[in-house]
């Protein structure tokens, strides 16, 4: 529990209240355009990548959604407020993922 | 002497309130720490508790009384305007005031580029701070011209004023997490607690000992130092 939800419910006098966080159902975790706009710009992406390169990129990015999904599903979306993962390794991954996310908005897939 | 370059494109995004509590919390740990206000707005001593009438003097000038609060030499650096100030003073030894293991912290103004870009070849690490709001990620175009955000070498972001009751911010979050990974180094959650102690010229800690944004802070100067690798020497250690 946060320690600003448990001063308040000691405050209260509200102790033993069930206190639950719910995280965002991972379908609310829309693509905002401002996203979307930041993802296709090469002053935050850097250039597009050539086809040989991102082929050897491709394929642990294609489980970073299932990854997300199950981590929304167990009510990860505050757990980020905690230590950030290491994502040095997969952060090339993450790139092509973001990479295909765009392409799918790109070619009006959801 | 290691240098923390603090400054972010946006202004507004809480680039000196977090300057000013890093180096609270480095000098808490045991280090040595001078907090450089290179502003005009000269508003980095507020996070201190102390007066806008009250002024810190300027780092170059050798008659200078040093004023120290929470263990952190305040300066004014607005004065420093020339690469041959800079020179000056990162070149110089002076005895008591230089020393090897000093930490030195620059709260620099967004709109201060040239500053920002004299002061980063000396940086061990640059702080970008950013608010979940379109206008801040916006600016993330207008960090490094040249250099792709995600591949800046020395830099790295601190998500400030989140609220997870706001559906943008805690978005946000999330987007700059996996944008970044752990070069997002810290999240600070919104209080107004930090405005209110800053109106009653009191330093937050003492204003509101439970403020969720110290907790936030404290992480975050952990994680600098592990960043950075900075170590309490056996001489600094109280």
């Amino acid at each position: 529990m946060r320690i600003d939800a448990a001063t308040l419910l000691a405050r209260l006098g509200r102790d033993g209240m069930p206190y639950r966080e719910f995280g965002d159902a991972f379908a609310d975790v829309e693509l905002w355009p401002i996203f979307e706009a930041l993802l296709k710009d090469e002053r935050v992406m850097g250039p597009p990548r050539s086809k040989l390169a991102t082929r050897e990129l491709g394929k642990e990015a294609r489980n970073w959604a299932s990854d997300q999904k199950q981590a929304f599903d167990n009510g990860g979306m505050f757990k980020t407020y905690s230590p950030v993962p290491d994502r040095k390794e997969g952060e090339a991954d993450i790139r092509q993922f973001l990479s295909d996310l765009t392409k799918r908005a790109d070619d009006g897939r959801p | 002497m290691p240098l923390i370059l603090c400054h972010s494109p946006k202004g507004g995004v809480g680039t000196t309130f977090l300057a000013a509590h890093l180096a609270i919390f480095l000098a808490r740990q045991g280090h040595e720490v001078a907090a450089l206000d290179f502003t005009y707005q000269d508003a980095l001593k507020l996070s201190f508790g102390l007066l806008p009438t009250q002024q810190l003097p300027e780092i170059l000038n050798p008659a200078f009384d040093p004023v120290v609060v929470a263990g952190v030499e305040l300066f004014s650096a607005y004065g420093l305007r020339h690469g041959r100030d800079l020179t000056d003073l990162f070149g110089r030894e002076n005895g008591a005031f230089f020393n090897r293991s000093k930490i030195f912290i620059a709260d620099v103004a967004a709109g201060d580029r040239d500053m920002k870009e004299m002061l980063l070849p000396h940086a061990m690490l640059h702080i970008c701070a950013l608010h979940p709001r379109p206008g801040s990620l916006a600016a993330l175009t207008k960090i490094q011209p040249g250099t792709a955000t995600i591949e800046l070498p020395k830099t790295v972001f601190v998500l400030n004023h989140i609220d997870d009751t706001h559906r943008l911010s805690r978005h946000t979050h999330l987007f700059l997490t996996h944008l970044f990974g752990d070069r997002l180094i810290g999240t600070v959650r919104r209080d107004e607690a930090v405005n209110e102690a800053a109106a009653m010229f009191e330093p937050l800690d003492r204003f509101a000992p439970n403020s969720v944004a110290l907790a936030d802070l404290a992480r975050l100067a952990a994680a600098v130092q592990r960043h950075c690798d900075l170590v309490v020497s056996a001489d600094e250690r109280p």
